[in-house]
């Protein structure tokens, strides 16, 4: 096994609403590999959005890391300095978003963007930064690089966008890139073309990719492993192959199960879909308890311990480990 | 054969923008039975939207007929517009807009029922709410109390108060999480099923249309490019739009390997409206008569395809009076 780039150990965020304080992450725990991709996939509130902010350390004030480790290439992330933070930052953890002409700055043409990050992250001067946003620019898939390094954000599609935001990472060649739903709200066909650009990108610069999604699609053609999320806690890990084969907590099993395929026309069965009900963040067991329909008494008050089904397969349920006994 | 609930002929739609005109929809022309769900899909600028608020007449059309029933809705004044609208109602993309923050679910319900004076006591709205698996104390409630698919529930039931004959719903899962979207979708077809409703469902999500529609059309710039039974069109894609458009969703299943058919580039403005194929630009296997208005091919059953491609395809039979029906473009 390769030392892991990326080391995340029993984390635990805290977020105030009001008085309350309820852990919107509760023990999370995963390793990212070099040059893997790792997904984290999940619903509306499963957490996988505020893990990926909590590595950058861009967290919303009410958010508090109140336990755990993230070590970074040796580094333990949450001990740096804001300064050395931000170092870190796009140099060595870059961040691509789910809107991504709000993630670049409106007044600012597409180009001197680019440049601006190779200036900062490569040390080049003005004039050869520019020269070299132009080259990154057509590198990522746009034509008419020149013309379109002039362009303001708003006259650029969704699409476009997302490519310089590729780009500029690319400037900072950084050794982790995490990529936050990079195509949701992008027509089917340009997602493909965006994920076929991310992956070719990876490859190149050597960098490892921690993909966050709700798309089970995506982490099936994208990923290497995967972990699934529900209310904050990790349910399931496993390489994709694995999981999709053997689906092994009743939630990953149940997700699988409500996907409507494409290539699929069978009936539709409900019945083994997941049942509506609200998430239940203040369980200290597993949080799926309330909406499983094999839940135990130890679901409600006791986290499962992981059982591994294989090198490359854990998961935490109570129902495993009472089968395995 | 019966006569078609709704039919739309030679649809155009058209939009100044400054000195610039945009061609929204070029030439739609659909039918829709009695209980029959179509589907109408394609990326964003397709022309679905606009295709529906046409038919809705929320839109004033350019130029085409769409005729209810027999009423052309196209040629008929507003107020004799207003009457006939309890048949054919609307379910939007996001319940948090549509619905009116301000008021109970009660009064969502209550208030078609009002306007078209049909409301007669609240045994109508406990049964409307019953019907999408709400429950009565529900109605008490203001949307923000509701969750996205409880809301989604309630624009659902709004819809069906008037018992319409046809139903537009406007992508009205896609701000769902996926566990819920099967329930709706089950739902939608439930009420179908006891209503004896039509629909036509707008979606960019191929996998919902396969598994609620009975025919289905892919559109691309305004024009209608593929139609047929759900089955044909989904297993049998002839069309490069189609084909790309069905290679470009994931599946998620990592036994299956995929051939991805890429398009070059990106869907162009409808500001030109170039003779022949809407894909030209983007597609692969593009030919001199691809510049040319491309005819409709049959290849049987309703299955219709805008593609030279269609021609060899072994379905296609060349007949004497074949096309008869001039293509969309």
């Amino acid at each position: 096994m390769p030392e892991p780039l990326l080391q995340v150990r029993s984390l635990r965020l805290d977020v105030k609403d009001h008085e309350q304080s309820r852990s919107v992450l509760l023990d999370v725990n995963f390793d990212v590999l070099p040059n893997e991709v790792m997904g984290l996939v999940g619903e509306s509130g499963s957490g996988k959005t505020m893990t990926a902010l909590s590595i950058m350390r861009l967290l919303p004030p009410a958010a508090r890391v109140a336990e755990g480790r993230m070590a970074f290439g040796g580094q333990d992330l949450l001990a740096l300095t804001e300064p050395e933070m931000r170092r870190v930052r796009g140099s060595q953890i870059a961040m691509i978003f789910q809107n991504p002409r709000a993630a670049l700055n409106p007044l600012m043409r597409a180009g001197d963007q680019v440049a601006r990050a190779l200036m900062l992250h490569q040390r080049m001067t003005r004039e050869e930064a520019q020269r070299e946003a132009i080259g990154l620019l057509g590198h990522v898939g746009i034509s008419d690089a020149a013309a379109r390094a002039r362009a303001y954000p708003h006259q650029l599609s969704g699409g476009m966008a997302q490519r310089v935001l590729i780009a500029m990472m690319l400037a900072c060649r950084p050794k982790l890139l995490i990529a936050d739903e990079p195509t949701t709200g992008l027509d089917v066909t340009i997602q493909a073309q965006i994920f076929d650009l991310i992956k070719e990108i990876q490859a190149e610069v050597g960098a490892s990719l921690l993909l966050i999604t709700h798309d089970l699609g995506v982490v099936s053609e994208v990923c290497h492993r995967v972990a699934v999320m529900y209310a904050g806690q990790i349910m399931e890990q496993a390489s994709v192959f694995s999981l999709f084969q053997r689906p092994s907590h009743p939630y990953t099993e149940r997700l699988l199960a409500s996907i409507l395929r494409v290539d699929k026309g069978a009936e539709l069965d409900a019945s083994r879909a997941i049942a509506f009900a609200s998430i239940d963040y203040e369980s200290v067991g597993c949080r799926f308890a309330n909406r499983c329909p094999y839940v135990l008494e130890a679901c409600w008050t006791q986290r499962p311990e992981p059982r591994w089904l294989a090198d490359d397969h854990v998961v935490f349920c109570h129902l495993r480990n009472r089968e395995a006994e | 054969m019966t006569e078609p609930l709704l039919r739309v002929r030679d649809l155009h739609k058209q939009y100044r923008e400054g000195r610039t005109t945009i061609h929204a929809v070029n030439g739609v022309s659909l039918d829709v039975f009695p209980g029959e769900a179509v589907g109408l899909v394609g990326e964003s600028g397709c022309g679905k939207t606009t295709t529906a608020r046409c038919i809705l007449r929320l839109e004033e059309v350019t130029r085409g007929r769409i005729e209810f029933e027999g009423t052309d809705l196209t040629a008929i004044p507003r107020s004799r517009l207003r009457a006939r609208r309890k048949d054919f109602q609307m379910v939007f993309q996001d319940p948090s807009e549509s619905l009116n923050p301000r008021l109970s679910v009660r009064r969502t319900l209550r208030e078609p029922l009002q306007l078209h004076g049909l409301y007669s006591s609240d045994e109508q709205l406990r049964a409307a709410v019953h019907r999408v698996n709400l429950e009565y104390e529900h109605l008490d409630r203001l949307p923000h109390q509701l969750s996205g698919g409880q809301k989604q529930r309630v624009g659902v039931a709004r819809a069906m108060m008037t018992t319409p004959k046809l139903v537009i719903l406007d992508e009205p899962t896609s701000s769902l999480d996926m566990s819920l979207r099967i329930h709706v979708i089950v739902l939608l077809k439930e009420l179908q099923r006891e209503l004896n409703l039509s629909y036509i469902f707008i979606s960019h999500d191929l996998s919902t249309i396969r598994h609620l529609c009975d025919r289905v059309m892919v559109m691309y710039l305004g024009r209608i490019v593929e139609q047929g039974r759900t089955a044909d069109v989904f297993d049998d894609p002839t069309h490069v739009y189609t084909k790309a458009l069905l290679s470009a969703i994931p599946i998620p299943d990592p036994t299956v390997k995929r051939n991805r058919l890429l398009l070059r580039g990106e869907t162009p403005t409808a500001r030109r409206l170039e003779p022949g194929c809407a894909l030209q630009d983007r597609c692969a296997f593009v030919a001199e008569e691809c510049r040319r208005p491309v005819p409709e091919y049959d290849l049987g059953g309703g299955h219709r395809v805008a593609c030279r491609l269609a021609k060899e395809h072994p379905k296609y039979k060349p007949t004497a009076q074949a096309p008869a029906e001039p293509g969309p473009n």
